[in-house]
């Protein structure tokens, strides 16, 4: 049960998620396509369908009221423009108290919410359109059970006979499996993805427990348009469940309908755009599956294991000094595996950040619509991929961040145009990846940070460091991440609680990013967030400093090199040290200084010198040897060391390493900053 | 890893069996105690990775199976002088407040039980050796230190909880 659970919060979710975004691009063009309507339709018959089997009476009701809205719009377009703004309203708010049934359920100890006011509201927007036409009874007082749909009037002068090259099959349960309305229901949505179209007599199984007894009695008669051939079809219902006999019935003409409700069948699923889309959606599906997310970490985790187990094989030191070209060549086999089933996980594992982005359209939307102003939304590079815990992670900080632009950055629409800006105000989305890592901005065109103002506001906060006349610009703007720092005089609903850079730039780095301000007054502000790609596993070099393994990221690594001639080395007179390659000056970091690590190592002609770049910078570690190139997990630190900020040390994470030694991972970026 | 939730679902069944039950080990030759069911298990002396710029008493962190586990110096903590790790050294590996952390003893002696009209409060003196028990017991002419763990560790784990 809580399996069925679980697929049904998720494809439900999916399907509003898919909801949005088709209402939005529809109110955005001030029209909705036929695809689209199509779509809506398929997306609230499966929510309606999948709840009632689920027992989720409201849920199932309030989806049917928003499918019987768009069955009118879908019979007549036009109708559209009468209701536009109040419906959209209307299917918006559907869809949110739709998804926050669903993070009730997901939540457990789900009480039901009350629908009716919606419901009442869009038989309302459904009767105004009825009323402008000439047609069909006014479907206003329909009783709520799902049986009596309303559209069922209007189709009944159009029930078709079943398209051409479409079979007729006769499937008989089993005697005593129960619930032969919903299995027959089942079988009709497994069997869509093998039918270019596909109905049935009874029609609508799912709607009507009473249908269970007809069903035993005559069986269930499938009309369905197959997309291959019969035998898929056939194949697919031998492969269901409690299914006692089938047969193909003689292609004659469709026996006359049993039930009123029967004709009405046709035409949802022979709507005439529908099938072409339809089978091309449908054949993408057919290589789809959702997995739980949880079972993709834990496969994560087992690869990690391999991965050492892997190296801990191959570098055993009972090995050493032993020749083994066998299994040397062995080996290599194995690793070469282990490296393409890392790559397989870590795909499985990428999302794209488009669905992230469109939530953030959602939020304009509705915050232009309380605020009164104009905003559109710009993305870029929505297909880029991340890992999904950090898909997951930057979710909200970037709500916080376009809710704060939205509220305080971009000006109403009068003021921009007195200020000489388009009257729409811009915000964009931007990614894009760079190596190993992935940039995104966050731009407005609005009114930029002000410097000033952001002093006075920390200084009367309390929470400066030093004189206001000795903040930099770009210290300034800095000042809006630190906690208990808000500008805004009025806590507005979206934001101005002091609680939003702070917290967003915190969730940032726990997935191992960093983000950085860019801003001119007047002209808008860009935010960059600079996050890795994935978490889990690096390629790292290990180096050895007295008794602790250090492990540096391949990819920060320019060259290593022995120093032959101390004169290369130039001493400051603060006691830095500076080393002259090819031309070039650059500091020397004693790594066993700056972490304490007492070591024997210390003549820098003996240890092994790392020249590491940083995104702004370069540098040379000392250190005393290399001990190899690994791949090592990344495992994040003990929360109880949270608070020493080791990561601003220069030390992002620890890994464990083949023989069961922990090493810590450098991060040149934080340790080059460090050191400046 | 499935051990490891196996594991867990053994001490959810048997925390109530320990209830009232005391792990006895020594520290600079004074016997303390603490609740065993914050015990997970005790370890030998292990290679300790060092950390830089961190609490003096915090030695840094170990590999338990995969798991690293910062560890804790009960000497540096309390105080007392440290002396170099012996084969009686052992770590004591707990859990509190869903962490994992490790405290370096002297040596373990023994699990006793005692209930709570044994103890007595300890004593008011405010200083570090005292500030984290819970009670004093006597058993056996043994005076018996129990230390509190969340007592012992608040300074560690509040910050965290305040995140």
């Amino acid at each position: 049960m809580d399996n069925l659970m679980a697929a049904f919060t998720h494809e439900t979710n999916e399907g509003l998620e898919h909801l949005d975004e088709i209402l939005l691009e529809s109110e955005r063009d001030k029209n909705i396509s036929e695809e689209n309507i199509n779509s809506i339709f398929r997306i609230t018959h499966t929510i309606k369908g999948s709840a009632a089997m689920m027992e989720l009476g409201g849920i199932s009701s309030l989806a049917h009221a928003v499918e019987d809205v768009f069955y009118i719009i879908r019979e007549d377009p036009q109708k559209l423009t009468i209701v536009f703004e109040a419906l959209f309203d209307l299917v918006f708010q559907s869809s949110d108290f739709l998804k926050n049934e669903m993070e009730k359920l997901q939540a457990g100890g789900y009480v039901e919410d009350d629908p009716s006011a919606l419901i009442a509201q869009l038989r309302e927007q459904a009767a105004v359109m009825k009323g402008e036409a000439s047609e069909a009874p006014a479907p206003a007082a329909a009783p709520a059970a799902p049986t009596a749909t309303a559209p069922a009037a209007p189709a009944e002068t159009k029930a078709e006979p079943a398209p051409e090259g479409s079979y007729r099959i006769r499937v008989f349960f089993e005697d005593d499996c129960q619930m032969e309305n919903m299995r027959a229901f089942m079988l009709m949505t497994q069997l869509k993805h093998c039918c270019e179209s596909i109905s049935s007599i009874p029609a609508n199984p799912e709607t009507d427990s009473s249908l269970s007894a007809e069903i035993i009695k005559n069986g269930f008669i499938l009309i369905c348009k197959p997309t291959d051939s019969l035998d898929d079809v056939l194949k697919a219902i031998e492969g269901s469940l409690n299914i006692k006999t089938y047969e193909v019935l003689p292609d004659e003409k469709p026996e006359p309908a049993q039930t009123p409700a029967a004709e009405q069948s046709a035409a949802p699923k022979a709507a005439p755009a529908a099938p072409a889309a339809n089978a091309a959606k449908a054949g993408a599906k057919q290589s789809l599956i959702s997995v739980n997310q949880a079972k993709l970490d834990h496969l994560m985790d087992l690869v990690g294991e391999l991965v050492t187990a892997e190296s801990m094989v191959a570098r055993n030191p009972d090995l050493k000094g032993l020749q083994l070209d066998n299994f040397n060549k062995s080996i290599r086999e194995l690793k070469k595996l282990t490296d393409e089933l890392q790559d397989i996980v870590m795909s499985i594992r990428m999302v794209p950040l488009h669905s992230t982005f469109q939530k953030m359209n959602r939020i304009i939307r509705d915050m232009c619509k309380k605020l009164d102003k104009k905003v559109e939304l710009v993305t870029e590079g929505g297909d880029t991929e991340v890992d999904k815990t950090i898909n997951d992670a930057i979710g909200d900080p970037f709500m916080h961040m376009i809710r704060n632009s939205m509220d305080h950055a971009i000006e109403p629409p009068q003021e921009r145009l007195a200020l000489g800006k388009p009257e729409i105000g811009r915000i964009t989305l931007a990614a894009r990846s760079v190596g190993g890592e992935i940039l995104i901005d966050i731009a407005d065109d609005g009114c930029g940070l002000n410097a000033e103002k952001l002093l006075q506001k920390a200084s009367a906060n309390g929470i400066l460091t030093k004189p206001a006349s000795e903040y930099t610009e770009k210290e300034a703007f800095q000042l809006i991440m630190l906690p208990g720092f808000s500008t805004n005089t009025q806590v507005t609903e979206y934001s101005g609680r002091g609680v939003g850079m702070d917290v967003v730039r915190k969730n940032i780095e726990k997935v191992g990013g960093t983000i950085s301000i860019a801003s001119a007054k007047g002209k808008g502000t860009t935010f960059t967030i600079k996050i890795p790609l994935t978490l889990a596993i690096l390629e790292g070099m290990n180096i050895a400093v007295g008794g602790t393994i250090f492990t540096l990221p391949v990819t920060s690594i320019t060259q290593s090199f022995k120093v032959t001639d101390p004169s290369q080395v130039i001493h400051n007179t603060n006691g830095t040290e500076m080393i002259l390659i090819r031309g070039e000056c650059y500091p020397i970091i004693r790594l066993h200084d700056i972490f304490n690590i007492p070591t024997d190592q210390r003549d820098i002609t003996e240890g092994i010198m790392i020249q590491v770049e940083s995104s702004s910078s370069s540098a040379c570690l000392f250190a005393d040897e290399l001990l190899g190139e690994y791949q090592v997990v990344v495992k994040p630190f003990p929360a109880i060391l949270s608070r020493y900020n080791l990561k601003e040390q220069g030390i992002s994470g620890c890994s464990i390493l083949g023989d069961g030694s922990i090493s810590l991972i450098l991060d040149a970026n934080n340790l080059l900053n460090n050191q400046q | 890893m499935s051990e490891n939730v196996e594991n867990q679902a053994l001490l959810e069944e048997t925390r109530d069996d320990l209830d009232g039950r005391f792990l006895l080990f020594h520290i600079n030759d004074r016997l303390y105690s603490l609740m065993l069911r914050y015990v997970i298990e005790i370890i030998p002396m292990q290679n300790i990775t060092y950390l830089p710029g961190i609490a003096y008493y915090i030695k840094g962190v170990i590999n338990i199976r995969g798991k690293v586990v910062p560890v804790i110096s009960t000497r540096a903590k309390l105080n007392f002088p440290e002396q170099p790790y012996d084969d009686k050294t052992c770590i004591i590996v707990i859990e509190i407040q869903e962490m994992t952390v490790g405290l370096i003893v002297d040596s373990i002696s023994d699990v006793i039980a005692a209930d709570s009209s044994q103890m007595a409060a300890p004593p008011a003196t405010g200083d570090t050796a005292t500030r984290y028990l819970s009670s004093v017991t006597e058993i056996e002419n043994q005076v018996i230190l129990n230390l509190d763990c969340e007592k012992f560790l608040y300074e560690d784990l509040s910050e965290f909880a305040g995140i």
